[in-house]
């Protein structure tokens, strides 16, 4: 406990309580414009957290990503049109209930159910650093090299699969960004990969000029080339305050779209869209009127918003327990783990048990002063969804510049970021995913790092496997791509009979 | 109720005399059922793969392809050292990366070209017309962005991040059609407030020798240098 203790205090800050205050608000608005999502935020914030202490990066960070999805819900449930990708489904019951006359229930039950969602997993996580807490500083002898390779393998190899129909181009991106952490001098050795002699690519790409150009410039020029949307008037009339209670009314509902949510949080490359799918079905299949789903079923929209904001808090633990992020928000807050020469991983349990209080203490707070925020201020948020999405786009241009130049105040770092953000755009138009290349670049630097580290204990091919974790966790590797084949090949028969 | 025939049409007069509910009013047929923007849950994860696909992965093939062909000078693979007793000193070598990333990136590079053609057939079978080249010319519209970004990136060291970044952001929603003096002054104020939170709060670097500020009194200038 007194970990703990020690985490709140460290909250106790007026830098921290700034950053949570403006991460919790900034996040809102952030998630309420469709067309800037969390991560291009954070992609836009990351250089300007070097400057900052490495607890307040952090809170800054967390507090845009989880409270993003709160904003979300407005434009989706007003306007039909997502505010962040993950708020696609919410749009399927959310915005029905505002075709029935019910918006203000709708958009009081999205706030109920993501508070839900979110306090539920980092309750989980909280219960388990306190339960656990003396016994994980041993976790941390579990924990080698190898292992951390092991995980981070098993990482790529569920980000890849979880992209179930576009796995080739999925593992390509993946490979991508892999290779793009391999150009410049290798350390131990010396030798110049992929440089082509050409000097600027010795000291190798940057993480974050290639995150700002592949999320936020690209989504710049994707803005600016598309077209303005023409969103219907959406008027909120009617108190807020009243339809919070009615998500007692689904207790079995929230309870299992939290438990999905925190599990695939925790699970590497899955999160956000298949804890919403799992939920969403299993709500449907529960329900007594299963057939209003689609048609403003508050189960629905509970599920999706429960499960939404469960992610976040899930999505660190395995960033912080084994050092492996699992999707592009958390690869991002890798970087200023780097940066502030903080390791996550196993013995983080040890060295700073009250960082990691802290972090799941800053995102409660974020939760409540969201809510809070949400309840007095939704119908002017509501009236921000309506900025043009081209004048966005020359603004996140703008601040695109900030985020490149201020790392090390080159100009070809501009010019190479404007080449991955053209990748980007192509890439965006296609409906190529972008998180691979980015987990490529983090997963495969751990990976090679990890690798490198224990290769003086490995004398034969069987000594990557043959420790307890990493045996297991190679066993699991194997049953997942395994079972992929079994199920290609029964669909490719049954489809065939 | 009304009908109305042709006088000579043997089956419609026929039926002449008989009750019928139809009134005939146009010959057009006009839809009142609204489009269905109607997000499923199946879209969770849905993927098609649209036009400019087969392009780029054509361009990625190559460019594969090329990354292949230069393996063995750019990723240390010629001064390999194969004959080593433990796995772990071979593992450690440069290559090792570079080889874990081809042995990835060739055969999904060279499957997703696969899919990319029969995604193509499957087009040309259902007469689906191709737009390669408007897609191709939409990619190359947004180099004219990327230009502007460029251009924006070095005037910084003429003008300063301030002014730079004032003129870049009119400019900018000018050429985006919003050109009427309220947008105007609206983009303005948002440049200037992005430069005073980026750099006059929370200390951002942005390039310092700027050709201008040399013009202003010693004073001012440190100002402008330290804040703008």
């Amino acid at each position: 406990m007194d970990a703990f203790y020690l985490g709140l205090s460290n909250l106790m800050n007026f830098q921290v309580i700034v950053a949570i205050l403006i991460g919790a608000v900034g996040g809102v608005v952030i998630g309420a414009v469709p067309g800037i999502g969390p991560a291009i935020a954070i992609a836009i914030l990351l250089p300007a957290t070097i400057f900052l202490d490495d607890l307040v990066s952090l809170v800054l960070l967390l507090g845009i990503y989880g409270s993003a999805m709160y904003g979300g819900a407005i434009p989706a449930i007003l306007i039909n049109t997502p505010g962040t990708p993950v708020n696609a489904l919410t749009t399927y019951d959310g915005y029905s209930m505002t075709k029935n006359g019910e918006a203000p229930r709708a958009l009081s039950l999205a706030y109920s159910s993501s508070f839900f969602g979110g306090c539920f997993s980092i309750s989980v996580a909280l219960i388990c650093l306190i339960a656990f807490g003396p016994y994980l500083k041993d976790f941390g002898a579990l924990f080698g090299q190898r292992d951390i390779f092991m995980a981070a393998a098993l990482g790529s190899v569920l980000l890849i699969l979880a992209h179930r129909q576009n796995m080739a181009i999925a593992a390509m991106l993946f490979a991508v960004g892999f290779l793009i952490t391999m150009v410049g001098r290798q350390t131990t050795k010396k030798v110049d990969r992929y440089t082509f002699d050409i000097e600027y690519l010795a000291s190798g790409f940057n993480l974050i000029v290639v995150i700002v150009g592949i999320f936020a410039l690209s989504q710049a020029l994707n803005l600016m080339n598309g077209k303005d949307s023409d969103p219907p008037e959406a008027k909120l009339i009617g108190g807020l305050f009243r339809g919070l209670a009615e998500l007692k009314n689904y207790p079995a509902v929230a309870f299992i779209s939290a438990s999905f949510g925190t599990v695939m949080g925790i699970i590497p490359g899955v999160g956000e869209f298949v804890a919403q799918f799992f939920s969403y079905s299993t709500a449907r299949s529960l329900s007594k009127t299963p057939t209003q789903f689609g048609y403003g079923a508050p189960e629905g929209l509970i599920a999706c918003e429960t499960s939404n904001n469960a992610v976040p808090a899930a999505a660190m633990i395995p960033l912080l327990a084994i050092g492996v992020p699992g999707e592009a928000l958390t690869a991002m807050m890798m970087v200023v783990f780097f940066d502030a020469g903080i390791k996550p991983g196993p013995d983080i349990f040890d060295t700073a048990p009250d960082f990691l209080f802290s972090l799941f203490i800053a995102l409660l707070f974020v939760n409540i002063l969201v809510v809070i925020t949400l309840l007095f201020t939704s119908r002017f948020i509501a009236t921000i969804i309506y900025i043009p999405n081209k004048f966005l786009g020359a603004f996140v241009m703008i601040l695109a510049f900030v985020g490149v130049f201020s790392i090390r105040n080159n100009f070809m770092d501009c010019a190479f970021a404007a080449g991955f953000g053209f990748l980007g755009y192509i890439l965006r138009r296609l409906n190529w995913p972008l998180v691979p290349i980015v987990l490529g670049m983090v997963l495969g630097q751990i990976m090679i790092e990890k690798l490198t580290a224990g290769a003086g204990k490995i004398k034969y091919w069987t000594d990557l496997v043959n420790r307890p974790v990493s045996g297991f966790l190679s066993l699991i590797i194997f049953l997942v791509i395994f079972g992929t084949l079994i199920s290609y090949i029964y669909n490719k028969y049954q489809k065939r009979n | 109720m009304k009908i109305r025939v042709f006088e000579n049409d043997s089956i419609l007069s026929s039926i002449r005399d008989k009750p019928l509910n139809i009134k005939i009013i146009s010959k057009k047929f006009i839809s009142k059922i609204q489009k269905d923007k109607k997000f499923k849950v199946e879209n969770l994860f849905e993927f098609k793969r649209v036009t400019g696909d087969l392009t780029l992965s054509i361009i990625f093939l190559v460019l594969v392809s090329f990354l292949l062909i230069s393996f063995n000078t750019e990723s240390g693979w010629d001064g390999r050292e194969l004959s080593q007793k433990r796995v772990g000193k071979i593992l450690k070598q440069q290559w090792v990366g570079p080889l874990i990333c081809m042995v990835v990136l060739v055969p999904a590079t060279i499957y997703n070209l696969y899919q990319s053609i029969i995604q193509l057939n499957i087009n040309k079978r259902l007469k689906m017309p191709s737009r390669t080249k408007y897609e191709l010319f939409q990619w190359l519209k947004s180099l004219e962005f990327i230009v502007y970004f460029l251009i924006y990136t070095n005037i910084i060291t003429i003008f300063g991040y301030l002014i730079s970044t004032v003129i870049f952001a009119i400019f900018l929603t000018t050429r985006l059609g919003y050109r009427s003096l309220e947008w105007i002054l609206r983009s303005a104020i948002a440049a200037f407030i992005i430069v005073i939170i980026f750099r006059s709060i929370l200390q951002i670097k942005t390039p310092v020798n700027i050709w201008l500020y040399k013009f202003l009194p010693q004073n001012f200038e440190v100002f402008m240098k330290i804040y703008f």
